[in-house]
């Protein structure tokens, strides 16, 4: 034992030694393989969660066998499965937008967990503007949510895809808007700065109206019910992913379920209080916190009945900005009185 | 004011619509895992027809006297017989094809004898189609555990005495051997 902590003690202070020009980016490419692995490792755990919950919702009791305790190699086994399909690019598509969109949408879920502070001092980059980074990078999965409608050549893709690209910007403006009075009461944008600005009392009952208002703006953002008719598997067959099989489809997939996770941990910062809590280790409330989000969203997927394209259009435009502006009036009010 | 109200009665039942999956997250689940956990058969349960071996005697029920195949609607159903030397028919064979019953269960009513009954097996698939038709032996198999009849017909009451004659038009006391295709319908 004793020769191993001798072995890292070298380790780390040949790490710390080398000449900055090799540890910066050095540093930089560990924290962004540990972010990936640690995204990569959720999404699977988070795929095999969301079929056992669903199941139990519902009376059966999802993946069993995989993996003989509970199926828990299920996603394992699926996703291997998908990566030994057979690429099928079809005939009438276009090409490059067909292929590259499903890089488009993963990608932005892995840009938004550059902020995302994981302890005190994990985090990839203390952005002292990490909100708008992250509304930012967010919206960029609707591009390729475009390109993939738009280059799969199919009605229903291209159906799917508008109604997506709607949704998605709509539900952008009250996302946002509803972050808003956190910021005010925060003064500041950085994640980090955020935490902080809740040691004595979580968001989450500063800003209820926010806080609902968020909730369903985010569920809207995810595509996931009640707003998941672009993905409305009864109605679009698969919406924009009709066209994609094995890896491709997977990637749409996994970014769904890491925008999923990424949207969790951003709400547990935001009106949770991120990695702060008594007792435990930083990192346990962290993942608590995201935990419970991801499962109030799953909770609320299995209990909720599709909303129609022009009902979403009109609560996202005509009911939640207007709320989330008078969120802000209130929150400057109570800021200018007390 | 009316919006108000909207939101009020729409956040209750979504509220409770929420209690309502978590209340069944806590409920066993129905689901029977097939191989390892088999379902309980009710007794009226049809599986494939089976010929029921008299206890006194040894031998099938059977006597071979055809009404079973001749009641089967797809005719699946084929006795070979011979005339004994006392008149008698004797069942040399009975081939059910048993790849094509529906399971209706009318050559069991049919039969004079009570020498048919649907057993509980289902689980007969097999990788040959030629395996599908059952012969005597495995008949005779599958209705051993039914040596003491079939059980979903109750034994009729006892007959009353001629004195006290039902008006006419009462219905016929329930629970008769031979249900005239009425039961169930």
């Amino acid at each position: 034992m004793a020769a191993v902590a001798d072995a890292w003690r070298a380790l780390v202070d040949w790490y710390f030694a080398l000449p900055p020009v090799v540890l910066v980016p050095l540093a930089g490419l560990l924290k962004v393989l540990a972010v990936f692995g640690w995204i990569v490792l959720n999404v699977l755990i988070l795929i095999w969660l969301e079929r056992k919950f669903s199941g139990r919702m519902q009376s059966r009791l999802g993946p069993m066998r995989v993996g003989r305790p509970h199926g828990w190699a299920q996603t394992i086994a699926d996703t291997i499965k998908l990566l030994v399909k057979e690429d099928v690019i079809p005939r009438g598509v276009d090409r490059w937008l067909y292929v590259i969109a499903p890089a488009v949408v993963f990608t932005p879920a892995l840009l938004v967990w550059a902020v995302v502070p994981f302890t005190r001092n994990w985090i990839v980059s203390d952005l002292n503007v990490a909100l708008v980074y992250v509304a930012a990078a967010g919206s960029l999965a609707v591009l390729g949510i475009f390109m993939s409608g738009w280059g799969s050549n199919n009605k229903w893709s291209l159906l799917g895809a508008m109604r997506a690209a709607a949704q998605i910007i709509s539900y952008e403006v009250p996302s946002v808007l509803s972050l808003m009075g956190v910021v005010m009461i925060a003064g500041s944008l950085s994640l980090q700065g955020i935490v902080a600005a809740q040691h004595r009392v979580w968001f989450i009952f500063l800003q209820p109206l926010g806080f609902i208002i968020y909730l369903i703006a985010t569920l809207a953002e995810l595509n996931r019910t009640p707003f998941d008719l672009t993905e409305a598997e009864s109605e679009l067959v698969a919406g924009f992913n009709t066209e994609y099989s094995g890896l491709r489809w997977a990637f749409f997939f996994l970014g769904e379920y890491a925008n999923l996770l990424a949207a969790s941990a951003i709400a547990a910062t935001v009106f949770l209080g991120g990695w702060s809590g008594p007792f435990l280790p930083g990192i346990v409330w962290f993942v608590l916190k995201t935990y419970f989000f991801v499962i109030l969203i799953m909770w609320i997927k299995w209990t909720m009945p599709r909303i129609r394209i022009d009902q979403m259009m009109e609560v996202g435009w005509k009911f939640l900005i207007p709320a989330a502006l008078v969120n802000i009036a209130i929150t400057g009010l109570v800021l200018l009185v007390v | 004011m009316n919006t108000l109200e909207d939101i009020y009665r729409s956040s209750v039942s979504f509220a409770k619509g929420l209690g309502v999956t978590f209340k069944n997250l806590f409920r066993k689940p129905i689901t029977l895992q097939y191989p390892d956990e088999r379902p309980v058969l009710p007794v009226g349960f049809r599986g494939i027809p089976a010929l029921i071996t008299d206890k006194a005697t040894g031998k099938p029920r059977c006597t071979a006297c055809g009404i079973c195949a001749r009641t089967c609607p797809l005719g699946l159903i084929k006795i070979d017989s011979v005339l004994g030397p006392d008149k008698k028919r004797v069942l040399k064979d009975y081939v059910l094809e048993a790849g094509r019953c529906m399971v209706c269960n009318l050559c069991v009513e049919a039969c004079p004898f009570d020498s048919l009954v649907m057993a509980k097996a289902f689980e007969l698939a097999e990788y040959d189609p030629d395996k599908l038709f059952f012969h005597l032996d495995r008949l005779v198999e599958l209705g051993r555990p039914y040596e003491h009849g079939d059980p979903f017909y109750r034994e009729p009451p006892p007959k009353k005495p001629a004195a006290e004659a039902k008006p006419a038009g009462e219905a016929r006391p329930a629970g008769e051997a031979r249900p005239t295709g009425g039961e169930g319908v």
